[in-house]
């Protein structure tokens, strides 16, 4: 399936106006245009039917809406008459409509191009019949976004207006009473004249709208394009972009799927996590390589030193994905699956990518194929700006991807589908086989990494997105929806970033991999590590606020610090708070006392970025009854929970309650896991990193899991 | 000391005889195969890919054991890899191919003596992870 965009569809329509106004002539069979153009405008209306708008009527009254919702449902509505008036008169005007005709062929094409303009706008809201399967697709709040709707708009009025030409066309030669109809519809194509959204005002606001309009896509992927080994580098950055579309729209799918459905596993995250290390340095290589081409640079507008603090970036990345993937060695989820939805997406854009950074086609990971190619003599502009797009698209995707594995790690981390072997964490002299769940500070760990990992991966994808921009390279599309949606789309805060290097892996692997020593602060308040981490590093909040906002006293969080090895900042006092991650609980205001009413339950949720309402409230109502079971339980048992002024315990039943924990603990873990699908999957997408050639690794077995 | 360390692996694929004994070395050599490939993945060289790949297999092949019906439940410290630096990288990877190609066809036999099926079903998956490892790590032409 090649790619699609609304764009092409909207000038396929114009293309057959052209030509049906050329075709004109004075025996052009009237009915026919009556007809179609009659479609037309039922088309251009349907068109502005997006995003789905309700109560209409209260909407054009000016009850309901904003301005712009106003002036689309007039626009809409100024249409809708229109297409009636012309409607009314079509068997006034002479003979039934011939097949045959060109002129009404041509308007017929037109308006089945805008139609299915209009059903691909659909494909990102799903069937709007409220299945709860269906999500809206990434570019779902683009389109709904103010500039690309007043883009609509005025790209729908416009060709309405263009309309105007055809009714004066059939009132010439009309009877009075058709004419009378045909003279309504003319000024009801005027009202919509005046409704196009006014030129001029925020340029550069309607500019990105019109170019997001026109780049619309399918929201399905395009089809997975298979590398052959003999592709052009043109070949090869199409074949990038269409791994990167894919892997956004299988990412965002996957990450919506509940953990005991999802297709992704401890082995598919650490392929993931590989698979992206390995992008991201190749990345590196092939941006440096375009940084020292600076007479094309020049001729682009382009700084060097642009591409370098790029290059850094994915370095950055790079190491953050090494780490993750470092991690993965110790971790698993029980299921044996190596592949999931991504994998095979991977394993192309690996291909891919190391073809054009190597110059060589035939390319592998493998030793005796990564030979470099012949270096390249020259890069014409455009072919730069190609090269860059593609690694825009690469980056992009794995920015998303890494968001999504964050927010998966996270749910099954809670759901206690995470396991470690016992040999690393308790008994060195454990059987190989005996797993036991992974304990909460590691979750933390593991996602203190991925957040690193999708802050590094972020911060890689913004600085390529004004160089993007700058060349005017085909991936600006994605500079411009986050300058329109802000980086709070999927990105996390963008937090401080330390350098990464191996040295700073070799800690966090050793501190993961040490063994647990049962003691430090109770279990279950170990999951609030990570939200004292964000709140501390990414909101920059000070000690003190992080203590009132948790509950606890400034040393425990400092503990807490210092156990993650996070530094500490010096004082900060008068400094503006940074920008908060999307999911994070919103900051104390300074000075504030923190919100005694979020309970433990409600926090995890708001960790985890589950901001439903009513999820929200159920999770009170959870902290509400633990909070009653506590103090009844204090009260039965006569024992007062040990409390100072400085050192509160959180308001937490989970930490009151380890024993009653480690009874749940299940001696088979194998019951408790999520089940297992059937291994059998498509065999393209089981297809590993191995070099050509090679067969697909076949999954391992499922691990026996014992406490 | 890396080089030491593959040597001794593949004298105890070659000396051992029952399965568990296999199993046990087969899981340390997965182990070693992805402390080595982890160092040695040093991104920014060409060889960065090639290591960060290796560590697939490996790690399929291990887990693959690790779940094998006749793996012993009790097991031996395996051996720490202090450093890898008294060798260059295409020793090691020269050594790791040599590794993996033996571990590949001893786990095979093992496959074809094994009286479980689910025994037969790990050695099988682990050989074709030391074969993988093979054919990203063995030189060209």
């Amino acid at each position: 399936m090649e790619r699609i965009t609304l764009g092409q569809l909207l000038d396929l329509a114009d293309s057959h106006m052209e030509e049906a106004e050329s075709a004109r002539r004075a025996g052009t069979n009237r009915q026919g245009v009556v007809r179609e153009l009659g479609r037309v405008l039922s088309a251009i209306t349907r068109c502005l039917t997006w995003p789905a708008g309700d109560a209409q009527v209260e909407v054009i009254a000016g009850t309901l809406g904003s301005r712009a919702d106003r002036a689309k449902a007039g626009l809409q509505e100024a249409l809708r008459q229109a297409g009636a008036r012309i409607d009314a008169v079509r068997a006034d005007l002479g003979g039934p409509a011939e097949r045959s005709d060109p002129v009404a062929g041509h308007l017929a094409a037109a308006a089945d191009a805008l139609n299915a303009g209009c059903d691909l706008i659909g494909t990102h809201y799903g069937t709007r019949l409220g299945n709860a399967d269906e999500t809206p697709s990434n570019w779902a709040r683009l389109i709904a976004s103010e500039p690309v709707t007043a883009a609509l708009r005025a790209e729908m009025a416009r060709r309405a207006v263009r309309c105007r030409v055809w009714v004066d066309w059939l009132a010439s030669q009309a009877p009075d009473y058709a004419r009378t109809e045909l003279d309504a519809a003319r000024r009801w194509l005027t009202a919509a004249d005046s409704l196009m959204p006014p030129g001029g005002e925020a340029l550069t606001e309607v500019a990105i709208g019109e170019h997001l309009l026109r780049d619309v896509p399918l929201a399905a992927p395009p089809d997975r394009r298979i590398p052959t080994g003999s592709e052009s580098p043109a070949e090869l950055c199409t074949g990038i972009t269409i791994s990167a579309d894919r892997l956004r729209v299988i990412t965002s799918a996957v990450s919506s799927q509940d953990c005991s459905v999802t297709s992704a596993t401890g082995p598919s995250w650490s392929h993931a996590a590989r698979a992206a290390a390995i992008v991201s340095d190749l990345a590196a290589r092939e941006l440096s390589m375009l940084a020292g081409r600076e007479a094309s640079l020049d001729r682009l507008g382009v700084n060097g030193l642009r591409l370098r603090d790029a290059v850094n970036a994915f370095a950055q990345s790079c190491a953050a994905w090494q780490l993750a993937s470092q991690l993965w060695r110790h971790v698993t989820t029980g299921l044996e699956r190596p592949a999931s939805a991504t994998t095979a997406d991977l394993d192309d854009l690996v291909l891919r990518m190391g073809r054009l950074a190597s110059g060589n086609p035939r390319w592998t990971p493998a030793r005796r194929d990564r030979a470099p190619g012949p270096s390249p003599v020259g890069l014409r502009p455009d072919e730069l700006a190609a090269v860059l797009a593609a690694v825009h698209h690469a980056a992009d995707a794995l920015a998303w991807m890494a968001s999504a594995d964050l927010a998966m790690i996270t749910a099954f981390g809670d759901r206690g589908y995470l396991y470690m072997p016992n040999r690393v964490l308790e008994r060195p002299d454990a059987s190989i086989s005996a797993y036991v769940r992974l304990p909460e500070d590691r979750l933390v760990m593991l996602q203190d990494a991925y957040l690193t990992v999708a802050n590094a991966s972020h911060h890689a994808v913004r600085e390529l997105d004004d160089l993007a921009i700058a060349v005017n390279a085909p991936s600006r599309t994605l500079g411009y929806a986050r300058r329109l949606l802000g980086a709070g789309s999927s990105a996390p805060a963008d937090g401080a970033r330390g350098e990464l290097d191996a040295d700073a892996i070799a800690v966090r692997l050793m501190r993961f991999t040490r063994p647990s020593t049962g003691g430090g602060r109770a279990r279950g308040s170990e999951l609030d590590t990570l939200a004292v981490i964000r709140a501390y590093r990414d909101e920059r909040q000070t000690l003190d606020q992080c203590a009132a906002r948790f509950g606890v006293g400034p040393r425990t969080i400092s503990a807490i610090l210092q156990e993650h090895g996070v530094p500490r900042r010096r004082s900060t006092a008068g400094s503006s708070p940074r920008p908060v991650a999307p999911d994070a609980a919103p900051p104390a205001a300074p000075g504030s006392p923190a919100k005694p009413e979020r309970g433990f339950m409600e926090r995890r949720l708001l960790n985890a970025g589950i901001a439903d309402s009513n999820l929200l409230a159920r999770a009170a109502a959870f902290d509400k009854a633990a909070d009653s079971f506590l103090a009844e339980a204090v009260i039965t048992t006569n024992v007062l929970e040990p409390q100072t002024s400085q050192e509160r315990k959180p308001r937490d039943p989970a930490a009151a309650a380890p024993a009653l924990a480690a009874k749940d603990s299940p001696q088979k873990l194998r019951a408790s896991a999520p089940a297992a699908p059937s291994h059998q999957g498509d065999p393209a997408q089981r297809q590993s990193l191995a070099p050509a050639g090679r067969k697909p690794a076949r999954a391992p077995g499922r691990a026996r899991r014992t406490s | 000391m890396p080089v030491e360390a593959i040597i001794a692996i593949q004298d105890r694929l070659d000396t051992t005889h029952d399965l568990a004994a296999v199993y046990q070395a087969g899981w340390d050599a997965f182990e070693l195969i992805q402390d080595v490939a982890a160092r040695c993945a040093e991104p920014g060289s060409s060889s960065f890919a090639t290591w960060m790949t290796v560590m697939g297999p490996a790690c399929a092949g291990r887990d693959a054991l690790g779940i094998a019906p006749s793996l012993p439940q009790a097991h031996g410290h395996p051996a720490i890899l202090e450093s890898i630096e008294a060798a260059t990288e295409d020793d090691l990877a020269d050594e790791l191919a040599t590794l993996a190609a033996a571990l590949g066809s001893r786990l095979l036999r093992a496959a074809q003596s094994a009286a479980d099926p689910a025994d037969r079903r790990a050695c099988q998956l682990a050989a074709d992870a030391a074969e993988e490892i093979r054919e990203l790590l063995v030189r060209g032409d």
